[in-house]
């Protein structure tokens, strides 16, 4: 999955010196037409695909087989981060989020026009549990264009289990 | 432990490594200088080529 919304966004930040890049990773639901990858070539291969599929302009890099970039931060399908000119993480969510993404820029706009008046700045810790919009119906429907019926069958099973432990690990604790 | 490259989607997601999020790359870290590969030109990039040119938004994601 990707976020359109973020291509004008990006065009909008690189007038302020601020780019937006695409890493590709595993494949989040592999599928009979696009199962796990196997070779680079066959990851570089799909993620040329998504490039045309969503007229993706930013950068696309891809990770290499083993996921080492993925996995170095943290390793969710469709996460964000932030870095600042000197490669310190500035913002991250777990999940892509165009309204906080946009929020978190224009702090950092905030701050340069504080530093160049001369203001002082120092930083400070956040941690923020916003809420997005999760219309499952349209997940879904996109799950099954992107990757087809075994992909959606898969999701919907782990949320059924998942829902499951959950409800089991409420009621075990209610009792003991 | 399943393999990075999962050829099903994982039952639980409560497991494996989409646990790994909140304990790595706090705000504040600095970032590891990953070397990617260019999709358009198939040559190597590094996200310190971007960030050295000022503040970078990375997005994760795949096709499916």
């Amino acid at each position: 999955m990707a976020a359109p919304a973020l291509e004008p966004m990006a065009e909008e930040f690189k007038e302020h010196g601020i780019s937006f890049v695409f890493v590709y990773t595993r494949e989040a639901h592999p599928c009979d037409e696009r199962p796990a990858h196997a070779s680079i070539d066959q990851k570089i291969a799909n993620a040329k695909d998504m490039v045309d599929r969503w007229e993706i302009k930013r950068p696309m890099l891809v990770d290499d087989l083993d996921g080492t970039t993925h996995r170095a931060f943290g390793t969710l399908p469709n996460m964000t981060y932030i870095l600042s000119a000197s490669g310190t993480v500035l913002y991250r969510a777990s999940w892509t989020d165009e309204r906080t993404i946009k929020m978190a820029l224009d702090q950092i706009l905030f701050e340069r026009g504080l530093r160049r008046e001369r203001t002082r700045v120092s930083p400070y810790y956040v941690e923020w549990l916003p809420g997005r919009t999760n219309e499952r119906q349209v997940f879904m429907q996109g799950l099954a264009n992107n990757a087809g019926p075994r992909a959606v069958e898969e999701f919907i099973g782990a949320i059924a289990h998942t829902a499951g432990d959950a409800s089991r690990r409420a009621s075990s604790a209610v009792v003991g | 432990m399943t393999s990075y490259n999962y050829e099903t989607f994982p039952l639980d997601m409560t497991e494996n490594d989409f646990t790994a999020f909140p304990e790595v790359l706090k705000a504040g870290t600095k970032a590891p200088d990953s070397v990617l590969i260019d999709a358009a030109t198939g040559s190597e990039a590094r996200l310190s080529d971007y960030w050295a040119q000022g503040p970078v938004m990375i997005e994760f994601g795949s096709i499916t």
